[in-house]
């Protein structure tokens, strides 16, 4: 990037799309696509990181389609998370649909949770399985606070703003969530993390 | 600080990790921190889980550069795409377009069935007129005009007669008697007799329209259609019927009239014709009597004198002849009762048969109505041996013996009665015989003959469309069509308006087929 490029914040850009430049999409993309991808990935940890691609690429049709019925005062980072939000219930619902008609073991395989994922070396790995696994536990209404909180750092107010749900809602999910965790089996993982490094 | 004091701190643990706390709460919380190892163990986890699992969504989420490029250039290009694309060609386009369908459907029908319901159409608001002018004519001769209502009782006094006119048509009360007008514009004319005499005036009615009389106990029901006609039915105003008068009278002097009994029973009243029904349920129709033609006359011309009606009202039986008028009271039935009226004529059988005392005509006549046809038989012929000259009790003796299946001997009978009685009467007996050979003893040259007869008579016959119909079948039966198809359409042309026209267009139908 030069230093005489202006950079365009996420709520001019809305209104490029809005007026129909789709350029403004692709940048939109290119800031947002990381973080709409960990939360999908994590909100729905049963999809396949095609899916996971296939979703994001649906969440940002949808924004670019919704530019229009944007308003300027509400927080893009609400706004674009809703979106992504409603994109991963639309997906579980239409694989529950999918699971309940189709016997196929191979579209099963296909769709192994992160069979599709980035592989991380060693230790890495065990530790994202377990992650899964607790988030997994979880509803998906808890899941979902939950990410928000700790992977995209939105406080309870934002959530509630996301979700269009009350705050109080918010934390009390937010409580379960975080009680679930740590009395989770796979909790004692971070009891001998946390053993080895306080005094 | 105390246990308790400690658990509370301890509750604000996950306002503490949510940053709800207010800065002397955190300071506090903090404060408890370096002392409550459970809640910095928990601290510590919960924030070594949340940093692991952002770091791991992070790189799971991540994608090289060149990859996101494509990825972005994908996006680009189907934004792109479905910008161009027309409205009915997006996805969506179909389902909102069903939903639109749909609504204006609903919308257009709500509309319609709004307009209609509120719609004054011509025939939901014709003026139904709902007063009755009357025209009350009263003995010391006044008249004086009044307004009544649809659908509440008129009623005449004793010393005065009513002529209501409803339309086109004229309904008259007699004295004491009691009716209530129902008018359904565009259906019928439904009246309510609910005592006494009443005549009608109606005017020829079009399409399914009618005019129709019903007792108030629903139990007769009148239904005529251009037609002159006398209505007589004993009602409530009486604690109990007058078993002695009958229940009911019809008397026709114009056009045809239907009566229908809840019982299922029906007869057909032709003009000069009448039905008499008896308390006992004994029907019969006969030729309209003098007293019967008389009070429908003066009911509907109230210009003559309302005393001379009272008069003629006040005979006990309209049935009766005047020979018979004088002749004494027969003993009642076994156990029944009647009002003690004077002048109560006689109509119940005597329980000591025939031969106990002299049996008067309206007597025998009673015993043929009330169904007594083989008493009446002995009496009559009893009575035929000492006055082989009297036409009626001919007449009443063929009438018996028809009804009884005796029908050779009714045709004898009808002779002895063309023989001997007046014109007008013999006349009346070719016809029936005419019947009976036609109907009963299927012998429609002899039936041709007696029809022929009765309609070559000088004077005018009341039963000529009839007539004339019998005839025509007759003569179909006998293979004469070109005749036959004569006399029919002469009572379709000349008496389009009556029962007989009706039946002879479709026997003509039949010969056409």
């Amino acid at each position: 990037m030069t230093p005489n490029t202006v950079v365009r914040s996420d709520e001019a850009l809305m209104t490029d799309i809005a007026e129909g430049d789709t350029a403004a999409l692709g940048q939109l993309y290119m800031r947002h696509s990381q973080a709409v991808r960990a939360m999908i990935g994590y909100v729905a940890p049963a999809m396949s990181s095609h899916d996971v691609d296939d979703v994001t690429q649906e969440v940002f049709l949808s924004l670019g389609k919704a530019a229009k019925s944007y308003r300027h005062e509400a927080l893009f980072n609400a706004f674009l998370f809703r979106i992504a939000s409603n994109r991963a219930r639309d997906w579980l619902r239409r694989s529950w649909v999918r699971g309940r008609f189709t016997k196929n073991d191979d579209l099963k395989i296909v769709s192994t949770p992160g069979a599709g994922m980035t592989a991380a070396p060693g230790q890495q790995t065990m530790l994202s399985q377990t992650i899964r696994q607790i988030l997994e536990s979880l509803t998906y209404n808890h899941r979902e606070v939950l990410v928000l909180n700790i992977v995209q750092g939105l406080t309870c107010d934002e959530i509630a703003d996301v979700l269009n749900i009350r705050p109080k809602t918010v934390r009390t999910r937010l409580h379960r969530a975080r009680a679930a965790v740590l009395q989770h089996r796979h909790a004692a993982i971070w009891k001998d993390a946390i053993s080895e490094t306080t005094p | 600080m105390t246990a308790r004091n400690e658990y509370n701190v301890c509750r604000d643990l996950h306002k503490y990790l949510d940053r709800d706390l207010l800065e002397s709460a955190r300071y506090g919380f903090e404060q408890h921190l370096t002392e409550c190892r459970t809640c910095t163990a928990a601290i510590a986890q919960w924030t070594t889980f949340a940093g692991a699992a952002r770091n791991d969504a992070t790189q799971q989420a991540f994608r090289s550069p060149a990859a996101e490029h494509i990825a972005q250039k994908q996006l680009e290009a189907s934004f792109s795409q479905q910008q161009a694309l027309s409205p009915w060609h997006r996805r969506s386009f179909a389902p909102l377009m069903a939903t639109a369908v749909v609504l204006v459907c609903l919308l257009a029908g709500a509309a319609i069935f709004w307009t209609r319901a509120n719609d004054p159409s011509p025939k939901q608001t014709a003026p139904v007129p709902s007063t009755v002018q009357i025209t009350r004519f009263s003995m010391d001769g006044s008249i004086r005009q009044t307004t009544g209502h649809q659908g509440t009782p008129i009623a005449a006094t004793p010393n005065e007669q009513l002529l209501a006119t409803v339309g086109k048509d004229r309904v008259a009360v007699a004295p004491k008697g009691r009716m209530v007008i129902k008018r359904k514009e565009t259906t019928s004319t439904l009246l309510a007799l609910n005592d006494g005499w009443i005549a009608c005036q109606v005017a020829k009615r079009h399409g399914s329209r009618q005019f129709v009389t019903r007792t108030q106990d629903k139990r007769f029901t009148v239904v005529v259609k251009g037609t002159r006609f006398g209505v007589q039915y004993q009602g409530s105003s009486d604690t109990r019927v007058d078993e002695l008068s009958p229940l009911l009278q019809v008397a026709v002097t114009e056009g045809i009239g239907q009566v229908e009994e809840t019982q299922g029973r029906t007869w057909t009243v032709s003009a000069a014709e009448q039905l008499v029904v008896q308390p006992s349920g004994a029907a019969e129709v006969m030729p309209i009597s003098e007293q019967n033609r008389t009070i429908v006359s003066s009911l509907l011309n109230p210009s003559s004198a309302p005393s001379a009606l009272t008069d003629i009202l006040a005979q006990p039986n309209p049935a009766l002849d005047s020979s018979d008028k004088a002749s004494p009271p027969p003993a009642l039935s076994r156990g029944t009762k009647t009002k003690s009226s004077p002048g109560v004529s006689p109509g119940i059988p005597r329980p000591d048969g025939p031969d106990a005392s002299p049996v008067s005509v309206a007597e025998m006549r009673q015993w043929i109505g009330a169904g007594r046809n083989a008493d009446a038989i002995a009496v009559i012929e009893a009575r035929l041996l000492k006055e082989p000259g009297n036409s009626e009790l001919w007449r009443l003796l063929a009438e018996s013996k028809r009804k009884v299946g005796d029908y050779q001997g009714a045709i004898v009978a009808y002779q002895q009665v063309i023989d001997s009685a007046s014109p007008q009467m013999a006349n009346a007996a070719r016809y029936k015989m005419g019947l009976i050979y036609q109907n009963q003893l299927h012998q429609p040259a002899n039936a041709i003959t007696q029809f022929s007869r009765y309609l070559a008579d000088g004077e005018p016959q009341l039963l000529r469309a009839e007539a004339l119909y019998h005839l025509g079948r007759a003569e179909y039966n006998m293979g004469h069509k070109a005749s036959a198809r004569a006399h029919l359409n002469e009572v379709t042309e000349q008496h389009s308006a009556t029962a007989a026209a009706v039946q002879a267009r479709k026997l003509l139908q039949q010969m056409d087929l």
